[in-house]
């Protein structure tokens, strides 16, 4: 099954191009990095993955489903890349506001919200208010509400944004503790290196079009690292 | 899980969320102020006074003042919704918290109408305790009757739902500073329209044209509290100004739904 698929998207705010005609289907299972340069439109392809904006031209779907109906978001996690949590919201009844979103409740919600923050190590921070969290524990909160309630696709925004070489480490284990044949996983990222390690399959964009994608191994050319190939990719695009 | 569960969570957060930033605070706070006031005015003692050589006596006077002063009440407890509903969902916008409670299995329009029901739960609820213990003082001290003051309770409710309708929709296109200045200057002009032509005719120009189409936000009141009027001078048709009230909330409510179904989410 097609977990994700973006047909002839272009999209403009006011006179810019974002996006330009991108062609992307990723089948149920794939653990896909979503590569290019600043501007490139990467948090453009999440925001309309997610329904928060709509494509000016061409077709988005989400397992099958327009983004803007609420049902394709049932089992997705999502970590943005300027993660801001409400400041005087404790952690913990973040976590089961977001847990109860996701469809937990009861018993099984406070189980799930003892084992994320158990699993992410902010156990001991769970009565602190968010605002008091530095960035790398914010972070760390904001993977804790997405991978909540173990997602069926996880949509990861600069993930590894603010967090130090353990939390970076632990990151990783998470990201790839949810893959498996039923998850799929979006990962962008300026850090090629984490890219090379959780996902199998690339997607370069640049100014707007995907520049190249494919599994890692076909984009990148024998004996290149993956960054190699980013800047053959995108300089070649340009 | 249901969309009723869901809706009551996003509302209930929405409740926290407002008291946790302090409009919601200040909102009651405020309502208990205009219930200070009230207990203020209506404090006066039994005694007479002369005005142009008549002799009257103070309960004489409480048949204009009762509903003066319920209606001051309800109309200043109707801009502090607006004046929450300006922030519920303009701020959770700018600042970015929103685009987490979107990514899940929300619709826009259960947000939009969850920060609604929050907001007027505040602003509702704090205000309506208010208002009963306004009219409870009037009956005890000028022995005004509780049952308009019940009836002018329920059209404040959907006064305030009006107003939050229509701020939180245009705090969706302007500052919160401005949208709430715009709903400010929008109620004065509805209620000045609204009381001007309770006691004057239609004559045309610009109050004229909001008396006609705008919400009966002061109309309505003035209608649900006439029995308290020593002469019955107002006891205008209700069904009109009732229809054009529920036309307003239901219109307002749709645009507010409308407009935030198409605005593009900062990831």
């Amino acid at each position: 099954m097609i977990a994700l698929e973006l047909a002839g998207v272009s999209k403009r705010y006011g006179t810019r191009r974002a996006l330009d005609r991108v062609d992307l289907a990723f089948p149920t299972g794939a653990a896909v990095g979503l590569l290019g340069p600043n501007g490139a439109g990467k948090t453009t392809v999440l925001r309309l993955l997610l329904g928060f904006a709509r494509p000016t031209l061409g077709s988005v779907r989400l397992r099958g489903r327009n983004p803007f109906d609420p049902a394709s978001r049932e089992g997705l996690g999502y970590l943005p890349e300027r993660l801001r949590l409400p400041a005087r919201t404790t952690l913990r009844a973040f976590l089961e506001l977001h847990g109860g979103l996701a469809g937990l409740s009861g018993a099984e919600l406070a189980r799930g919200v003892d084992a994320i923050l158990d699993r992410t190590a902010l156990r001991d921070r769970e009565g602190e208010q968010l605002g008091s969290l530095s960035k790398g524990l914010a972070q760390r909160a904001g993977f804790a509400q997405a991978l909540l309630g173990d997602p069926e696709l996880l949509l990861l925004d600069e993930p590894t944004s603010g967090l130090d070489p353990l939390g970076v480490r632990d990151a990783r284990d998470w990201i790839h503790a949810a893959r498996g044949p039923r998850h799929t996983l979006v990962v962008c990222s300026h850090v090629l290196t984490e890219v090379e390690r959780v996902c199998d399959h690339v997607v370069i964009l640049s100014g707007g079009r995907v520049a190249a994608s494919g599994p890692v191994e076909s984009v990148v050319a024998g004996g290149e690292s993956l960054e190699d190939a980013f800047v053959r990719i995108v300089r070649g695009a340009a | 899980m249901s969309g009723a569960t869901r809706f009551t969570k996003l509302a209930a957060d929405a409740v926290r969320d407002a008291l946790r930033n302090r409009i919601g605070l200040l909102a009651i706070l405020f309502a208990l102020a205009i219930g200070v006031f009230a207990d203020r005015c209506t404090g006066i003692e039994g005694g007479s006074f002369v005005v142009n050589g008549r002799l009257y006596d103070v309960s004489d006077g409480a048949r204009l003042v009762g509903p003066l002063l319920y209606g001051l009440c309800a109309l200043t407890l109707v801009w502090v919704a607006g004046l929450v509903a300006c922030d519920s969902l303009a701020r959770p916008l700018s600042e970015g918290t929103a685009s987490l409670v979107l990514s899940r299995p929300v619709g826009r329009r259960a947000y939009a109408l969850a920060r609604l029901a929050g907001a007027l739960a505040i602003s509702v609820g704090a205000g309506a305790s208010v208002l009963l213990a306004v009219a409870f003082l009037l009956q005890a001290r000028f022995g005004l009757d509780l049952a308009p003051a019940l009836v002018a309770l329920g059209v404040f409710a959907v006064d305030a739902w009006v107003v939050a309708a229509v701020a939180m929709t245009l705090s969706l296109w302007l500052p919160r500073l401005v949208a709430l200045a715009a709903v400010t200057i929008g109620l004065q002009l509805v209620v000045a329209a609204n009381l001007f032509y309770t006691v004057a005719e239609s004559s045309g120009g610009m109050l004229s044209a909001i008396e006609r189409f705008g919400p009966p936000l002061a109309t309505s009141l003035v209608l649900a509290l006439s029995p308290w009027f020593s002469d019955g001078a107002v006891a205008g048709d209700w069904l009109e100004p009732a229809l054009r009230l529920g036309v307003w909330g239901i219109g307002a409510t749709a645009l507010l739904v409308a407009i935030f179904g198409r605005e593009e989410i900062a990831a």
